[in-house]
Parts: C-alpha cells; sequence; structure tokens
C-alpha cells in the first residue's frame, strides 16, 4: 500500500508525494511525457539525446551535476518510447537543492555547440556499446522495424541511424525542447522522508515561475492491424542462432493488460514457467528462452525470444515455441498455475514497495497516464484475472497473422 | 529588498550515519547469525555463506556447478518440484560462488519463511546431483561460455585477471573451454560433501524476520555439531604479467574495452581507506576526473569508472570502459595524464569538498535499509571486521586534505605500477 498526496500548480505541472519515513533520502523524480514515439522518423534517438542535454547546464547553473553532488546526492535519467524520466536522490534535508537544479533546466537550458558536440558523440558510443558492438545488439531496431509500419514504435529509443544523431542541430534541440518540456507536460514526484504540505510549498516556490507552454497534441498515426505474418533473416557473426517473435497486444492501460502481464509470466516468469520447463530443460532446443510484454501506453508487443542450442534447426525451434503457445491458447493454465503466477507478482509488487526510489518512479508514470488511483488497486486486477481470460487471450494474441518473427543466424547455421 | 531567488538554496552536510542495530546469537551447535531486523514490509533475506569457493574447489567450475546444480533436485523432489515451490511462494532463491565462499541466498515473504527454509535445508543436505540436470546444466552454461566470450568487455576483463595475478594464480585464474572437458560428477558430488553442511553455515538475516526465527534456524541449521573447516590452501605470491600492455585484436570490434590496472592490498591496510577517497576522485562518481575527461570533454566513451576491491590475500585497482575503436589511445593518453595531475597538482577545496559530500551521502545511501546494511556488514565479517571501518572511513572522509590526496597520489599513481589491457581495436 503507497499513500500518496497530489496537487496541481497553476502552469499545469502535477506533484504527487509519498511520505516514508523509513529512509534517511528523498527521492524527487520528474517525468516528461515525451518518448522516443513523439520524433520526427527522419530524426530519431532525439528524446534520448536530449535526454544527455538535459545534463549540459543551464545559464544560471552551469553544471547540473556538480550541486547534487555537493549536497550528497545522486541523479540518473532514462529515455523510454513512451517517456523521458529524471531522478535525483538527496539526504532528504537537502531536498530543496533538488527542486532549485530542477526547475530551472525545465525553464531553459543553456544550449550550446560544444554541449551538443561532445553529447552526440557520447550517444554515438552508447549506439555502438549496446547495440552494435555487442553480440545480437541490433534485435531491437530489425524487429520494431518488421513489426510496425506506420506507428513510431518502429524505431528504438536509441534510434533508427546513428546519422540521425550525427546530424541533430542545435536549432532541432531548442525546438524539441520548447515543444515538450513544460510544467504542464510533467509530473514530479517526491518520496521519502518529507511531509506532503513542504514539497508542495517547496514546489510553488520553485516550480510555479516556469511558465507554462504550447505543447502540441499528440497526434500518432494509428498501427493498423497486422493480417500477414512477417518473417527476416539476417546472418551474424554471433556464437548462436537466434529467435525472437512478436505479437501485437494492448496498451497499458487496457484492461487485458493484467492478463497480458500473467500469460507472459506462466511461459517464462521463474525456472518453473512453461517455457523453460519444456524447451530448456526437457527438449534441450535453447540455452536461454523468455516471454515479455513491454507495457506500452500505445498498442505494444508481446515478445517471446530463445537463443538456440547447438545442432537445433531453426524450425525445430520456431515450430516448438509455437506449439508451446497454441497449447496454452487451446487448453488455458491449469488454477495451480494462475495461482503460482498470481502469488509471484503480489510478491513482487510487495518487494517494489521497500525502495523509496522505485515508490518515486511508479507514481509518476501512473500519474501521467492518469491512474494514480489504480496503483494500490493492482493487486486486486491481478487476483480478478480468470483462467478463461487467459485461453482466450492466447487464442487473441498468438495468432500466426499477428506474428512478426526474425532469424538472427549464425554464419553457419543449419537451416 | 529582492531575494536572489537564483541562488542556491542552503544544504546540510552529513554529520554522522546511522548503522542499523545488528543482533548477534549462536545456535544450539555454535553456528553465527546476524540479523538486522528493519523496513517496512514484511519481507525476509537470508544469506547463508558455506566455504566453498572457487579457491576451495581448486578446479574452475567446479564450486560453481556445485551450487546450481544442488537445487536441481533432491533425494525427495525432483528440479521441477524445487522451482515450483520457489516460484509458488513468490521467492527467489540464488546462488553466488566467490573466490572464498559461496552464498545461498533468498528472498521471500515472511509469511513463506518457514516453507523456504524447509527447502533450502534439503537443498543443502540432500542434493541428488541427477545425471540429466547436470548435463543441461553444464551445456547451457557452455553456452552462456561462449556468448559472453564474444564481447570485448569479457575479453577484456578475462585478460586483466590474468594479467595483474599471473594465469594460474587462484585469483587470476580464468574459466576455459577446456574445462567444461574436464569437470567431472564425481568432484561436483565430493565438493559438495565436504563443504556444504548445515554446521559449517555462517548466517546472515535482514527485513522482519518475525518472532520464531530462532526456532526455525535452528531446528534447520542447528542441530548437527560445528564443524569449523580446515583451513583453506595458502595463496601462493602473485606472478604478474612480463607485458604491461597487452591487446587482444576481435575482428570488426567498433569499440575497445580497456582495462588499467594494478594488484592492490585489502582493507586492512592502513592506506585502504585514504585510497578509497583518490578512487571517487580519479573515477569513482559521474563526476570523476575521469568521467569529466574521458566522456563529458572528449566523448570518447559512454562511460568509464574506477574501482577498488579488496580481496582476502590482496586487492585490485581498477580502470574501465568501452572506448571508440579509432580513438583508443587517446583514451588511453588521456586516462593516465589524470594520474599525472592527480600526482602533480593539488585537488582544488571545492572539488574536494563536493567529493567529501558526495562520498557521504553515498554512504548514507548505502547503510539505508536493512538489505543492503546485511550485505555491506557480511562483507565486512569476511574481513573480520565490523561497522568500525565505517567509522574510521566517515572520520577519515570529513578530515582528509588536499596534501593527504597528493601524497596518495605520488605514492599509488605511478604508471609504471600499472598494466594496460585492451580487447577490440
Amino acid at each position: 500500500m503507497i499513500d500518496y498526496y497530489k496537487h496541481q500548480l497553476k502552469n499545469g505541472l502535477r506533484i504527487i508525494v509519498h511520505p516514508d519515513k523509513s529512509t534517511p533520502m528523498v527521492a524527487v523524480n520528474v517525468l516528461y511525457d515525451v518518448g522516443a514515439r513523439d520524433e520526427h522518423p527522419d530524426r530519431t534517438g532525439f528524446a534520448h539525446l536530449f535526454e544527455h542535454l538535459m545534463f549540459g547546464g543551464t545559464k544560471k547553473i552551469p553544471s547540473y551535476d556538480a550541486p547534487v553532488q555537493h549536497v550528497g546526492g545522486e541523479n540518473n535519467a532514462w529515455t523510454s518510447n513512451d517517456f523521458t524520466n529524471y531522478y535525483v536522490a538527496v539526504p532528504a534535508a537537502n531536498i530543496e537543492t533538488a527542486f532549485w537544479l530542477e526547475a530551472d533546466r525545465m525553464t531553459e537550458l543553456d544550449f550550446s555547440e560544444k554541449s551538443l558536440d561532445v553529447q552526440r558523440k557520447v550517444v554515438i558510443e552508447e549506439f555502438k556499446q549496446r547495440y552494435l558492438n555487442q553480440p545480437y545488439g541490433d534485435i531491437p531496431l530489425l524487429i520494431r522495424d518488421l513489426a510496425y509500419k506506420i506507428h513510431p514504435y518502429r524505431w528504438p529509443t536509441i534510434g533508427k541511424d546513428i546519422s540521425h544523431i550525427e546530424n541533430a542541430t542545435l536549432d532541432d534541440v531548442k525546438t524539441f525542447f520548447f515543444k515538450h518540456y513544460a510544467p504542464n507536460n510533467a509530473v514530479l514526484s517526491v518520496a521519502g522522508n518529507v511531509e506532503p504540505d513542504d514539497v508542495f510549498r517547496l514546489a510553488e516556490k520553485w516550480f510555479g515561475p516556469v511558465p507554462p507552454r504550447e505543447v502540441p497534441e499528440r497526434n500518432l498515426p494509428e498501427e493498423p492491424p497486422q493480417t500477414e505474418s512477417r518473417y527476416r533473416e539476417v546472418k551474424r557473426n554471433v556464437p548462436a542462432p537466434f529467435i525472437q517473435m512478436v505479437f501485437h497486444n494492448g496498451r497499458r492501460t487496457d484492461p487485458d493488460f493484467y492478463a497480458n502481464d500473467l500469460l507472459s509470466d506462466i511461459l517464462s516468469n521463474g525456472p518453473s514457467a512453461r517455457l523453460f520447463q519444456s524447451l530448456i530443460k526437457e527438449k534441450r532446443l535453447f540455452s536461454d528462452v523468455n516471454a515479455y510484454i513491454g507495457g506500452d501506453r500505445d498498442p505494444g508487443l508481446f515478445t517471446v525470444t530463445g537463443r538456440l542450442m547447438p545442432g537445433v534447426k531453426m524450425d525445430t525451434a520456431e515450430q516448438s515455441i509455437r506449439k508451446e503457445l497454441e497449447k496454452l491458447a487451446g487448453e488455458g493454465p491449469t488454477d495451480y498455475e494462475l495461482q503460482k503466477v498470481k502469488n509471484k507478482v503480489i510478491s513482487n509488487l510487495v518487494f517494489g514497495e521497500i525502495h523509496y526510489l522505485n515508490k518515486a518512479v511508479n507514481l509518476a508514470q501512473f500519474e501521467l497516464m492518469g491512474m494514480a488511483d489504480e496503483i494500490n488497486l493492482e493487486p486486486e486486477r491481478y487476483k480478478a484475472v480468470t483462467k478463461t481470460e487467459i485461453k482466450e487471450l492466447a487464442g487473441k494474441i498468438f495468432n500466426p497473422d499477428n506474428c512478426s518473427t526474425l532469424y538472427y543466424l549464425t554464419e553457419n547455421t543449419l537451416d | 529588498m529582492t531575494k536572489n531567488i537564483n541562488a542556491s538554496p542552503e544544504f546540510k552536510t552529513i554529520e554522522k550515519i546511522d548503522f542499523l542495530p545488528v543482533q548477534e546469537f549462536k545456535l544450539d551447535n555454535g553456528v553465527p547469525v546476524s540479523i538486522i531486523k528493519a523496513g517496512s514490509q514484511d519481507v525476509t533475506k537470508i544469506d547463508i555463506e558455506f566455504p566453498a569457493g572457487a579457491i576451495q574447489a581448486g578446479i574452475p567450475l567446479v564450486a560453481s556447478t556445485t551450487a546450481n546444480l544442488m537445487q536441481e533436485g533432491t533425494k525427495d523432489k525432483s528440479s521441477q518440484q524445487i522451482s515450483e515451490t520457489i516460484d509458488f511462494h513468490g521467492a527467489y532463491l540464488n546462488t553466488q560462488t566467490y573466490h572464498h565462499h559461496t552464498i545461498i541466498t533468498f528472498l521471500c515473504l515472511t509469511s513463506c519463511l518457514s516453507e523456504m527454509l524447509n527447502l533450502v535445508h534439503e537443498i543443502i543436505t540432500k542434493p541428488a546431483f541427477p545425471k540429466n540436470e547436470y548435463e543441461i546444466y553444464l551445456h547451457k552454461k557452455f553456452e552462456e561460455f561462449v556468448f559472453e566470450s564474444e564481447k570485448v568487455k569479457t575479453m577484456a576483463t578475462r585478460l586483466f585477471g590474468e594479467t595483474i595475478f599471473g594465469p594460474d594464480h587462484p585469483y587470476g585464474r580464468q574459466l576455459q573451454k577446456k574445462h567444461f572437458e574436464i569437470i567431472d560428477i564425481e568432484q561436483v558430488k565430493s565438493f559438495h560433501h565436504n563443504h556444504y553442511r548445515p554446521e559449517m553455515a555462517k548466517i546472515y538475516v535482514a527485513g522482519q524476520p518475525g518472532d520464531n526465527l530462532r526456532e526455525l534456524l535452528n531446528r534447520y541449521f542447528g542441530q548437527t555439531p560445528r564443524c569449523i573447516p580446515e583451513d583453506e590452501s595458502t595463496i601462493p605470491p602473485l606472478s604478474p604479467s612480463d607485458e604491461k600492455m597487452r591487446i587482444i585484436r576481435k575482428e570488426g570490434a567498433m569499440q575497445s574495452a580497456v582495462r588499467i590496472g594494478r594488484p592492490l592490498f585489502n582493507n586492512h591496510h592502513p592506506d585502504f581507506i585514504p585510497l578509497q577517497v583518490l578512487n571517487t576522485i580519479l573515477g569513482g562518481y559521474f563526476g570523476s576526473r575521469l568521467m569529466t575527461t574521458v566522456r563529458e570533454e572528449k566523448g570518447l566513451t559512454y562511460g568509464i569508472g574506477s574501482f577498488v576491491m579488496p580481496l582476502k590475500h590482496s586487492g585490485v585497482w581498477g580502470i574501465s570502459s568501452e572506448v571508440a575503436g579509432e580513438r583508443r589511445d587517446d583514451a588511453i593518453n588521456a586516462i593516465f595524464d589524470e594520474f599525472r595531475k592527480l600526482r602533480e597538482e593539488k585537488v582544488p577545496d571545492n572539488e574536494l569538498e563536493m567529493v567529501r559530500n558526495y562520498m557521504m551521502g553515498e554512504l548514507l545511501r548505502n547503510f539505508d535499509g536493512p538489505f543492503s546494511t546485511a550485505d555491506i556488514y557480511r562483507t565486512l565479517k569476511e574481513y573480520e571486521m565490523d561497522f568500525g571501518f565505517y567509522q574510521n572511513m566517515i572520520d577519515y572522509v570529513r578530515n582528509v586534505s588536499t596534501n593527504d590526496i597528493r601524497e596518495m597520489a605520488q605514492k599509488y599513481l605511478d604508471p609504471n605500477d600499472f598494466w594496460v589491457v585492451v580487447a577490440g581495436v
């Protein structure tokens, strides 16, 4: 149970506070309603590049990091297809420094060529380190491009191509900032050793003067339903072949999200799960298997992956996965199985309430999606899922026409 | 009078850290138990430490295989029954093998503690080591090994260990393909028999374990007579490589993984704490010298850091980064240039002030909550220390001068004492 207090400033900034007196720390989290899905198809990777620039200082405060470290804090940020999130954890007595810094960089950045030039290079190295110079690293680029034809989920947050980052100009950067960074496009969440009234007072003091901005209404193209199975095959210098299958499913805010989540757990959460027991232990076809959902704000993907054991043909591997999915769609889970994954989700929700930073990030996301009231209802939502729902959902999703399959072959794969 | 709204707000420096209290007692047979009881959730984490590390096993792969295989079937339960039990309780069980010991850890809701302890006891005392599970495990492990070996950072990490300690030294020895052929299930069984008995355990509990913990632990770990395992084999002297710079090429690599480092001492050495401060300045936090120069000024990497790692009979001081392949030498030169600056020039007062405050904040975060506090406590116990070590660190951090730091840099940042390892281009 996470208790929280809410408030909204005149400029539109939404504030949500969770007091947790068990820690001497406080997390101040600013979540902006902008992600890679808001990028222009010819300027991808921008939301993430921009996240780097948010640490480049402002006209008033030349360094963001130094004052945080100076008051004993730590900070970082991440970008997804839907969000850009910034957090700073400081000793609770120094919370005001975090407000000062976050309000300042929400107001305006010091848009400098030097900072852009360096961060372009840093992000290119990140692109190489995580996606290009890593076995299987380019899968997110390949699979999204196959599964989505028009929706901007067709590129990953790092971007479609390094050249988009190389070509980013200072004008692009400025435009992006004033379009998306605004109090009326953000949620401020605070969790830790604080009193809600103090937080609201500080928020008024520091964020109150930040002007609201005109944030254009989001108008993203809807991905048309997929009507044919799609395949793509690549060869790479990797130690073992890999298969990735993705199926279109729903949004994080759809009522069947909980059934989707449990469906993926039945397949692969924990060593007793179906894919692990059947495909790794019993049939010994894979050295690794996984199934997971994205939980995205627009209709997302249900993903199943496997790394093949030596000598296993790709076709055999694919059929073995399909058979497991069809079985679940045909018979549904057992009572015991469903109870097991519910128990696991519920204990994970409890584990997730241990850390103040985790709670701050979760609260911000729920509030941004307009679901804060739901956060404590999550256990009930999971408990309410039935076997029939799971079976029907599996039948609907695991349809071959709804599937994009990537064969990631080694130079000498058997096929 | 207008107030300057842009001035930085006032802040407080952290004067002290409150360590959570540790309750210690012994089970009926003398097995030591430490409990850190705190937290707002009814959740318990238990670490059970056995003297069953890679060094006791002598042969690579045996210690970790034993630890992992114990949960793949007992005399009464199949591998699947065990994993079903763990998953049904929404619990997590894993093992971690280190040089000198293995730790079996589980995390669960306190309401499932009794069932989990029963299961863990069964895994420890009655593993069956089924042949087919052994084969599946090793195959899977081998595939992971091959996969990891493709990464430049793994290649560099392995070569770095061999380079600074020597390829045959227990701290330098690396897992190789051939070890998967040499290993034998009988080695695993015998290693288990000699190193995993309830009476050899050290137990660390964190969270809200409830009132009957002592009774539960006694039931499972307090019955058999205490046995202090024989002293492990001695650690030979280090035999670092004669080559100060070693490169492994990887075709098509876009980045080079770079490791620069030297053998060190452990936390009993009087300079260990001073070096923590120097290390933080060099590469221990986001605002460090290395991050500032190599990432934020030159854009040669996504990340770079330095670390000090104590070992029971040695230690490591290392720098690690993946850098733009074509500018690898620029990056290495920039790193050594930071060594030079720290030896020649005093750290500015404001930088030291920032590092002081950052380190105090880091300590506050590390000692926040029962789980991370218990991890720190367990590591201290390994070195026969207690929280007094961190109290000393706090006292040092609060009083260290820029002269002290330069002195440490002059003593320990001599480039001739360092080895450079590169994997990639």
